[in-house]
């Protein structure tokens, strides 16, 4: 029986989360886009790079961004308590990123525009290599490693969002990861 | 190319960070999107939101008023909250078993219609957010399914609900819990986190039976049940996570913990003589989320004593591992070749010790007890990650054997297969299963059964009746939180 495995070094609050202002948020359920955007604003920048990592460009990316900004307003009077806001919203962008790229068959070859760097170290990871391993890894590996070592979401949160028990999101990260590795190095032998 | 674990993954989140930049111009962009939305349409949900929540609330009112009219009635309830229709304990702070007077499960006794989600054709057990398969009771008679709400604080700890039917989907009540595991056709133990007087987080498990109002509080702070189709139930107990900690585990025998062990508890087998656990070596767990500490195997008696010590057996401690159906041989996912980024699945037989590697790595599960089914998923390349393979321990041949992404097996004959995003093929390879393989014999997929969308997260072992005749299928899109748990057979 797969079981919640339970960290309680994980067991925390998301540090990246800000108190969420109930006026805000009532400000908004009355039709205020003002107040929405001030809402929404501290968690923007971050969700159009998840979204990014998911979907591999960065007009899709807004895209599902503005999908899931278009759902958040609109569902926002279900939500009963502000400080499920930033893990409610996160989840409707992530959601509306895989959404996004559902059906793809082929691979996402991400933009990449990461500068070259200075020397050609053994000992250290080629970035550029690694963003290629990156885009050549499939959606849910990519969704996986996007929760989790770009927007650091906690465990908890991923296991609820992709409906997983918490010690099968690590150990499927930790796969993500060694595949992302394997990629990485075949990227490496090119 | 010797990188370290931390230095891979410091250059991941960087790697990340950089990727995920977007224009100045992308961000202005969706503000004037946000001030050119529609109007809002107040009560409007575009989240859609199951009939049965509805009908359901009607009914748990309807519930609730009745469990208070009972309880007023008997007189010893009164103090029970309102809010609470499930068995709801409380701890104390001694640890002392405490036995709680509860308010009774909901009995679904005019049990409303449930709404699936999607369109199924498959019997609809429940429909509802977040769900994941418990487990049966030894006999096949009943089984749970937990739930956690939707719009719940994901770290709070004890709102998961399970659910618990009959084998003909009548529901029989819930329990509030995070893990249930079955004991006997009746009996099953309850784990919920909860904090405790002095404000630390922990784990405490609770006896229950089916029809009975009480919980019994067992003593001591745990984090997780192991189960196994037996009955046969070990309880491990609260783990900071780090190697230089013990581990230790109690086993429950007739309602009784047995004094605590030494290791990591992962697998029973399916007649509950043994069980596989770990012992923690190494290396301390980095920051990220994937890292997981490491350690060898041991297989050990239910009465604690060991049977096999394969120190060379290397693994993490969320792996995946899982006996034959005779229990001679036990698959686990190798890790020793962790630092290149290759895992493997390897085989332990209990009897010798010796450990054989197979080179491949996925998903498993025994088909039966020589035979060995995974999703070869070792490609980055998506398109390949669609083959089944077979391994026989008779004569080590791979061979491949059907197509997909999704694999169960209940040893037996059973199995389900097949693409998610699709159909899926049940199909059987035994006689002693479904009705159906009698009538066709061996080794014919004797059924396709479409389901209303994608096999939601995985479709643990424990999703197969013990007899093999039915499993739960857990049904979702990845997209609303609702599930449809379907009935397969």
């Amino acid at each position: 029986m797969e079981a919640a495995i339970i960290d309680a070094a994980m067991d925390r609050p998301f540090e990246g989360d800000r108190q969420v202002s109930r006026e805000l948020i009532e400000r908004a359920v009355a039709g205020d886009r003002a107040a929405f955007d001030r809402l929404v604003e501290p968690y923007l920048a971050v969700a159009l790079g998840a979204a990014r990592l998911i979907t591999g460009s960065e007009a899709d990316a807004a895209d599902a961004v503005q999908d899931a900004l278009l759902h958040a307003w609109q569902g926002l009077d279900r939500l009963r308590d502000p400080a499920l806001f930033p893990a409610w919203f996160r989840k409707i962008v992530i959601r509306s990123a895989t959404r996004t790229v559902r059906g793809r068959r082929h691979l996402v070859e991400l933009d990449l525009d990461i500068p070259a760097p200075p020397d050609s170290l053994d000992s250290e990871v080629d970035r550029r290599l690694l963003a290629r391993a990156f885009g050549r890894l499939d959606r849910k590996d990519r969704v996986l490693l996007t929760l989790h070592h770009y927007w650091q979401m906690p465990v908890a949160e991923s296991a609820q969002l992709l409906g997983l028990p918490e010690g099968t999101v690590r150990s499927r990260v930790h796969h993500a990861l060694k595949r992302l590795r394997a990629s990485y190095d075949a990227e490496v032998r090119r | 190319m010797n990188r370290s674990s931390d230095d891979f993954e410091a250059a991941v989140g960087t790697t990340l960070a950089e990727l995920a930049r977007v224009d100045r111009s992308t961000v202005a962009e969706t503000h004037a999107f946000i001030a050119a939305l529609p109007d809002r349409h107040p009560g409007r949900a575009l989240l859609r939101w199951p009939d049965r929540w509805s009908a359901g609330l009607a009914a748990a009112v309807v519930g609730l008023v009745a469990v208070a009219v009972v309880a007023s009635a008997l007189g010893g309830l009164n103090n029970a909250p309102a809010a609470s229709a499930t068995p709801s304990p409380q701890p104390t702070a001694s640890g002392e078993p405490n036995v709680v007077p509860s308010s009774p499960p909901i009995v679904f006794a005019t049990a409303s219609p449930v709404v699936p989600a999607f369109n199924e054709t498959l019997p609809v057990v429940m429909t509802g957010a977040n769900l994941w398969m418990q487990g049966w009771s030894p006999d096949g008679s009943s089984f749970a399914i937990a739930e956690q709400p939707p719009d719940t604080p994901p770290s709070t700890r004890g709102i998961p609900v399970v659910h618990l039917f009959k084998r003909d989907m009548t529901p029989e009540g819930t329990v509030d819990a995070s893990q249930l595991a079955w004991t006997d056709a009746t009996h099953f133990v309850a784990l919920r986190y909860e904090s405790s007087s002095d404000g630390t987080a922990g784990g405490h498990v609770y006896a229950g039976r089916i029809g009975s109002v009480q919980l019994t509080q067992l003593p001591g702070n745990f984090q997780r049940l192991v189960s196994g189709p037996s009955g046969a139930v070990a309880l491990m107990q609260w783990w900071d996570g780090t190697p230089e900690t013990p581990t230790h585990y109690v086993v429950l025998s007739g309602g009784a913990e047995s004094d605590a062990r030494d290791g990591y508890p992962v697998a029973w087998s399916r007649d509950g003589s043994l069980l596989a656990i770990i012992h923690p070596t190494g290396p301390p767990p980095p920051r990220g989320v994937g890292s997981q500490v490491t350690g060898w195997i041991e297989v050990v008696g239910s009465a604690g004593q060991s049977v096999v010590k394969a120190s060379s057996a290397n693994t993490w401690i969320s792996s995946e591992m899982a006996f034959t159906p005779d229990g001679s041989r036990l698959a686990f996912q190798d890790d020793t070749h962790a630092a290149d980024g290759r895992d493997e699945i390897g085989v332990l037989t209990v009897a010798t010790g010796q450990v054989q590697m197979l080179g491949h790595f996925g998903p498993m599960t025994w088909l039966n007890s020589y035979q060995l089914l995974y999703v070869d998923t070792w490609s980055s390349i998506p398109s390949e990650n669609v083959k089944v393979m077979v391994w026989s321990d008779t004569d080590g041949t791979f061979s491949s054997y059907s197509t997909g992404n999704v694999l169960t097996a209940n040893g037996w004959g059973g199995m389900v297969v097949g693409m998610n995003g699709g159909d899926v093929n049940l199909g059987t390879t035994g006689p002693t299963n479904l009705t159906l393989v009698r009538q066709n014999g061996w080794g014919i997929v004797v059924g396709t059964v479409a389901l209303g969308n994608e096999v939601f997260g995985e479709i643990p072992g424990d999703s197969w009746s013990p007899d093999g005749q039915m499993v739960v299928l857990v049904v979702g899109d990845g997209q609303s939180p609702f599930q449809d748990a379907v009935l397969a057979q």
